[in-house]
């Protein structure tokens, strides 16, 4: 009876176990912090002035544009710049900076930018025009 | 008993695991059958026949691998192991196969202007060399094919001005805004770009919201179409500069391919810096500017760098031989890495291939991979490893390791013994007496050594080879290929301050260019002890331990060597034999009590297997290792001997600078005048000095009269300069020497002297250089030489020579 109790109690524990590890990754991360916004953007409102800031968590796609500056004279790269961003599989965007963002990737960062086969979660402050990482995981 | 036996070669190979190279030949039988063997050779030589097949790759390749020891019934053999997979601390997407590239001419709506023919366009994209898809098949080994899919053949409008694009929000909404103008132009002609394919658009201007040169996506981005959703890598080439319609610029073309690939930029770990600067490497924002005859006539055209190993690891293109300490054979696509807290570092070896070639400098290089990227999301940098940094400036095409160079990276030494075009050999860790056996070494002896110390040197040359490194590299853009010779020496007093590679950077705060001056080429040889020789005594001062801890000193009291950590003395028959890295180069010590134990140390190391080890004590009668750091070596050793086919003879009482020339003649028997046998000789005879200093010399060629075999150059000492006989003219008082070719009694004897000591070294450079027609010829040869040393910024880098007369 005792055992039969214990192997019980074990199984629960698994199975709440279970449960827990998952969540993050299987259920919708944004209600860990109220209060929060999870629809992804509409292309208008990507383009809209900054509105009040909330956090988010989305599900997309790394991607990135990079401009190379050439000085004419010496005829060498004087600068580059990289702009990130958050799309979410249907053509809309929206400007990811993730100078502050923890990453938690299984995979090298490199290996997830602009590749559709590797989605990522992205928790971070949305305030209308850029989305301001503060965990990128998967 | 078998099983227990086998429990303990077991245990040995657990505690020594196999590692070397996988070797093959083929037997061709008159029936047409053939039968190949395999093994794997051990660093000593040592063949172990393989009991399977190992990857094709692998064979010959000269990249080092594991194995395991078999045991079948016919006996031992090795199974190569599975090469060892990196963790993922370096990021690996490859790319391979086919590529589909679409290539439109897009001219603004406001722009009328067409700067380049499509002919044009088309070559900068797919022609030869150089060209984008060309480099990319290139650096890729042939994994991947660039196709062309669509090539628009004329320039397409874009339906909006370059304000209209400008003023859509920001320059990422232009990006994407000519793009997706650019994909309907196509879809109007009936083109529809597959999902996964690239596209290059040229454009006519720069955009005046971001003037950049060029733009690309790091590999793939979606695009909305008529057709559907789909998947592309875009490259967007701006009209920077007119200059691009007589010189093109391939690189930007490869770079912003570069980040269709999935690279970012790779350079300077400086946040508040540039975004760039990597010399060797395509994303590394720095261009080759080469006057070349290609496919645009002879023009400069700016050339991409080559792919950095990270880069090449990454694409699937590059691989591993190993990490950590080691000896390791660097190729062209393959490199070691070396674990560090906070990413991986890598060492590779740049020199050839079709864009390497192009480079100013061959060397070994280090990069830095991060764990997770910079704030910019670079995870490539470049690591200086040099004190030549600038937040400002681009220095990574002076922070490299050439042949004798060392650095720390991650904590360990990295150290480069040899080199040719396609490999090099490189050391992670201390290096030991084993690791630089076959070094390329440059050889330095006291000024004031007596000349049978000097004469080691010549011994020294046995078991090392000369260096071959490139000299200066001429920094005019006027010349496409700056790497050269310039007769470099390889061979000098202690107290000369040779410079052996000017390394150009521009200070931009000094508005200058500077120079980063590595004193010697290669491996230094310092032969002689400390107290004849300046060099090593810095290193290996008496009375106290050496450079890096060396425990083997002169101890001036005792007048022996010492042991420190024992105590022992050797007063009589020992010498000291030692590597030495100290700064950024490699020395190796060879030195004894005497003259005569000096030239037994080197003969030592030219005759016998030297030990794993950083130092020993030698008895230099029989050869025994009497100590060794760390211990563990001592007792006899392995002496195999060596066949000489050279002798250099100097003069017992000459300077030591006929000496220095000595080594640089020839390496083999090196002979004081006064012990030579003529019937014990070697078929090549190298006799170094003039007929003041060199009695053997004199024997051949003496003062004031004709020569052997009528050679007609001498010495006139009431003149004080060299004649010849034939006229009568006295062809030169300094800077001279003569070189001759005589054949006695079976024996080629070579001549080598000058007016003075540096004049004869110059004439034996010239031997090393230019003297393989004379040294083939059948009969009697001589020629006069004059000679100037070529300097530059107060710097002597290379000899410069005329020749004023030849016999016959």
């Amino acid at each position: 009876m005792k055992l039969g109790f214990l192997v019980l109690a074990v199984v629960v524990a698994l199975v709440v176990a279970a449960v827990f590890v998952s969540a993050p990754r299987e259920s919708t991360p944004g209600t860990q912090q109220p209060p929060q916004n999870n629809s992804p953007p509409t292309t208008q409102q990507t383009n809209t002035t900054p509105q009040q800031p909330i956090e988010v968590t989305w599900r997309g796609y790394i991607t990135a544009i990079v401009a190379d500056f050439v000085d004419p004279t010496t005829r060498q790269m004087i600068g580059g710049y990289t702009e990130w961003f958050f799309g979410f599989g249907n053509g809309t965007t929206v400007r990811l900076d993730f100078t502050n963002a923890t990453f938690r990737l299984r995979d090298h960062f490199a290996i997830y930018v602009g590749n559709y086969d590797k989605p990522v979660y992205v928790r971070g402050v949305w305030n209308g025009k850029v989305l301001k990482a503060l965990e990128i995981y998967d | 008993m078998i099983r227990a036996l086998f429990v303990l070669l077991g245990l040995g190979w657990l505690v020594f695991a196999l590692s070397g190279y996988v070797v093959g030949y083929v037997e061709d039988y008159v029936n047409g059958s053939s039968a190949t063997y395999f093994f794997l050779m051990l660093d000593n030589g040592t063949l172990i026949p393989l009991v399977e097949p190992p990857p094709h790759y692998l064979v010959g390749t000269g990249e080092r691998v594991e194995a395991e020891i078999v045991f079948t019934e016919v006996g031992v053999g090795a199974r190569v192991l599975a090469p060892r997979e990196l963790a993922q601390a370096i990021p690996r997407r490859p790319v391979s196969g086919p590529l589909l590239v679409t290539l439109v001419a897009a001219k603004f709506a406001d722009v009328s202007a067409e700067p380049y023919n499509m002919s044009y366009v088309h070559d900068v994209v797919f022609g030869p060399f150089p060209s984008m898809r060309h480099f990319w098949e290139s650096a890729s080994g042939g994994a991947v094919i660039i196709r062309p899919y669509y090539i628009h053949w004329g320039w397409v409008t874009l339906p909006r001005t370059k304000a209209d694009y400008c003023n859509t929000g920001n320059v990422k909404n232009a990006f994407n805004n000519i793009t997706k103008d650019v994909i309907d132009i196509l879809y109007s002609k009936g083109v529809k770009l597959p999902s996964y394919s690239y596209l290059v658009i040229v454009l006519n201007d720069v955009l005046p919201c971001g003037p950049a040169a060029g733009r690309g996506t790091i590999s793939f981005r979606i695009f909305n179409t008529p057709y559907g959703t789909i998947r592309l890598a875009v490259s967007q080439i701006y009209h920077y500069d007119d200059s691009l319609k007589n010189e093109p610029d391939v690189l930007v073309f490869a770079h912003e391919f570069g980040h269709n690939l999935g690279l970012h930029h790779s350079g300077a770990p400086f946040l508040s810096g540039s975004e760039y600067d990597n010399y060797w490497d395509v994303m590394g924002g720095i261009w080759l500017w080469r006057n070349l005859n290609s496919w645009l006539g002879v023009t400069y055209y700016g050339l991409p760098n080559g792919l950095s190993l990270p880069h090449l690891y990454f694409l699937g293109w590059g691989s591993f031989v190993g990490s950590g300490v080691g000896a390791w054979l660097l190729g062209p696509r393959s490199g070691v890495y070396i674990h560090a807290s906070d990413g991986v570092y890598t060492v590779e070896y740049k020199c050839s291939g079709a864009y390497e070639q192009h480079l100013d400098w061959c060397g070994v290089v280090v990069h830095k991979v991060l764990n997770t990227p910079d704030i910019f999301g670079r995870w490539v940098y470049f690591q200086y490893i040099f004190n030549v940094t600038s937040l400002l400036v681009y220095t990574s095409h002076v922070n490299f390791l050439d042949v004798g160079q060392s650095a720390w990276v991650a904590g360990v030494r990295v150290s480069v013994f040899w080199r040719n075009s396609t490999h090099a050999r490189v050391v992670v860790g201390l290096p030991t007496l084993a690791d630089v056996v076959g070094a390329n070494a440059t050889f330095v002896v006291g000024s004031r050594a007596a000349a049978i110390d000097s004469v080691a040197a010549v011994y020294a040359r046995t078991a090392f080879s000369p260096t071959a490194t490139f000299t200066l590299p001429v920094f005019e853009l006027g010349i496409s290929n700056s790497r050269m010779h310039f007769n470099p020496l390889f061979a000098y007093l202690d107290d000369e301050q040779w410079l052996a590679q000017m390394r150009y950077w521009y200070n931009r705060l000094l508005d200058r260019l500077q120079i980063f001056a590595v004193q010697y080429p290669g491996v230094v040889v310092s032969v002689g002890g400390p107290l004849a020789n300046s060099l090593t005594r810095a290193l290996n001062p008496p009375d106290r331990l050496g450079a890096g801890g060396l425990p083997f000193y002169f101890d001036t009291a005792a007048w022996g060597i010492r042991d420190a950590r024992t105590g022992q003395v050797w007063r009589s028959g020992a010498a000291v034999v030692a590597v030495v890295p100290n700064g950024s180069r490699v020395y190796i010590l060879v030195w004894g009590l005497g003259g005569e134990d000096t030239r037994r140390a080197a003969r030592w190391l030219a005759e016998c297997a030297p030990p794993s080890a950083y130092a020993v004590v030698i008895n230099t009668t029989d050869f025994r290792v009497l100590a060794s750091w760390p211990s563990g070596f001592e007792g006899a050793f392995v002496c195999p001997g060596a066949v000489y086919a050279a002798a250099a003879v100097v003069g017992a009482g000459a300077a030591s600078i006929d000496a220095v020339g000595a080594a640089m003649a020839t390496g083999g028997f090196g002979l004081l005048d006064s012990e030579v046998v003529f019937d014990r000789l070697p078929p090549y005879v190298f006799s170094v000095g003039g007929p003041l200093a060199n009695s053997f010399t004199r024997l051949y060629n003496p003062p004031d009269r004709p020569g052997f075999g009528g050679l007609p150059f001498y010495y006139s000492t009431s003149r004080r300069g060299i004649v010849d006989g034939r006229t009568g003219a006295l062809l030169c008082t300094s800077n001279c020497f003569v070189v001759a070719k005589l054949v006695d009694r079976g024996r080629a004897v070579v001549l080598a002297w000058g007016i003075e000591g540096h004049d004869t070294r110059a004439a034996a450079a010239y031997l090393y250089h230019h003297g393989r027609p004379l040294l083939d010829s059948r009969s009697n040869a001589a020629r006069v030489v004059s000679w100037s040393y070529l300097s530059q910024d107060g710097y002597r880098y290379g000899l410069n020579f005329t020749t004023l007369a030849t016999w016959p």
